[in-house]
């Protein structure tokens, strides 16, 4: 299953359908009719960035679970590579809505509640980190990780509906119950970079992954050297 | 707002996704080939070896050794 499909491959992957849907939205889809304009066209990029994000930290949650059950090792190497990577995508995420912000509503931010809970949610992931790196002994670090794990990811779900249940905010709905809004060759566009993103997000995990289990077998060795 | 104005935001948006992105790509890459040479040095025997970097173990001096 580890094997399915190799690193390289994810990222060559990704990095066609990333371009492939960044050419879509320049060359295929319209110019949004709307006061944004031109500016719009970040959205190809922001939106997937952002679900990718939401989709990170969604994965630590489930790996939180599966260590509490387990207390496999693995889980917890999975849920600290998933928490990095999300921030990552959630820095991606801010400095690109910024830019967005400042064309389409003149103001780099807005407490809106979109902002606001996404926000939250990266101060809640930078506190896992803090949490792990100021507890030392490792399996007592992976508990405290997995439960906070476990209660930050409640915002996320908040982040992800915020949109919907407050509609008075600035960001508006990219698909809900109605449809989307959004022409065919806008959604095909929007589409095949999200592919793009997921797919990006799949490979970095696999790569940081190994990063891991590197530095473990380095500790290893030191260990068996040193004893 | 003006295309070329608006192009100005979006210009500046995906350089911002490439930069972040590029950059940690070599970040992840250099931290990968510096732990594949701990192991390699570690694996080579050497207890102060993981961690040295490049050269791994020390070589001492024939003067400093007959000293």
């Amino acid at each position: 299953m580890k094997q399915l499909i190799s690193a390289p491959a994810l990222f060559v992957g990704a990095g066609i359908c990333l371009v492939g849907g960044l050419l879509l939205a320049f060359l295929y889809a319209p110019v949004d009719a709307s006061s944004m304009g031109f500016s719009q066209k970040i959205f190809y990029y922001h939106a997937p960035i952002a679900e990718t994000a939401l989709l990170a930290f969604g994965i630590a949650f489930v790996a939180a679970i599966a260590y509490l059950r387990t207390q496999n090792p693995k889980w917890d190497r999975l849920g600290v590579v998933c928490v990095r990577l999300g921030l990552l995508f959630s820095l991606l995420v801010m400095i690109t809505g910024m830019i967005w912000g400042k064309a389409a509503w003149d103001a780099w931010w807005a407490w809106e509640p979109r902002l606001t809970t996404f926000l939250l949610v990266c101060f809640l992931y930078i506190a896992y980190l803090v949490l792990r790196s100021v507890v030392e002994e490792e399996q007592r670090r992976a508990t405290y990780a997995a439960v906070f794990a476990i209660i930050a990811f409640i915002d996320v779900p908040i982040t992800f509906f915020a949109t919907r249940f407050l509609p008075e905010g600035l960001h508006p709905v990219v698909i809900g119950s109605g449809g989307s809004g959004m022409e065919g060759s806008m959604l095909v566009s929007f589409f095949i970079s999200m592919l793009g993103m997921t797919l990006l997000l799949v490979a970095l995990i696999r790569r940081d992954l190994a990063v891991e289990d590197l530095k473990d077998r380095v500790a290893d060795l030191k260990h068996s050297i040193g004893g | 707002m003006s295309i070329e104005e608006g192009a100005k935001f979006v210009a500046a948006a995906y350089a911002v996704i490439l930069a972040v992105l590029v950059l940690y790509y070599f970040i992840s890459a250099r931290r990968v080939n510096t732990l594949r040479r701990d192991v390699a040095a570690a694996r080579a025997g050497s207890p102060a070896a993981p961690g040295r970097g490049r050269r791994g173990r020390r070589r001492v001096s024939r003067r400093r050794l007959r000293r």
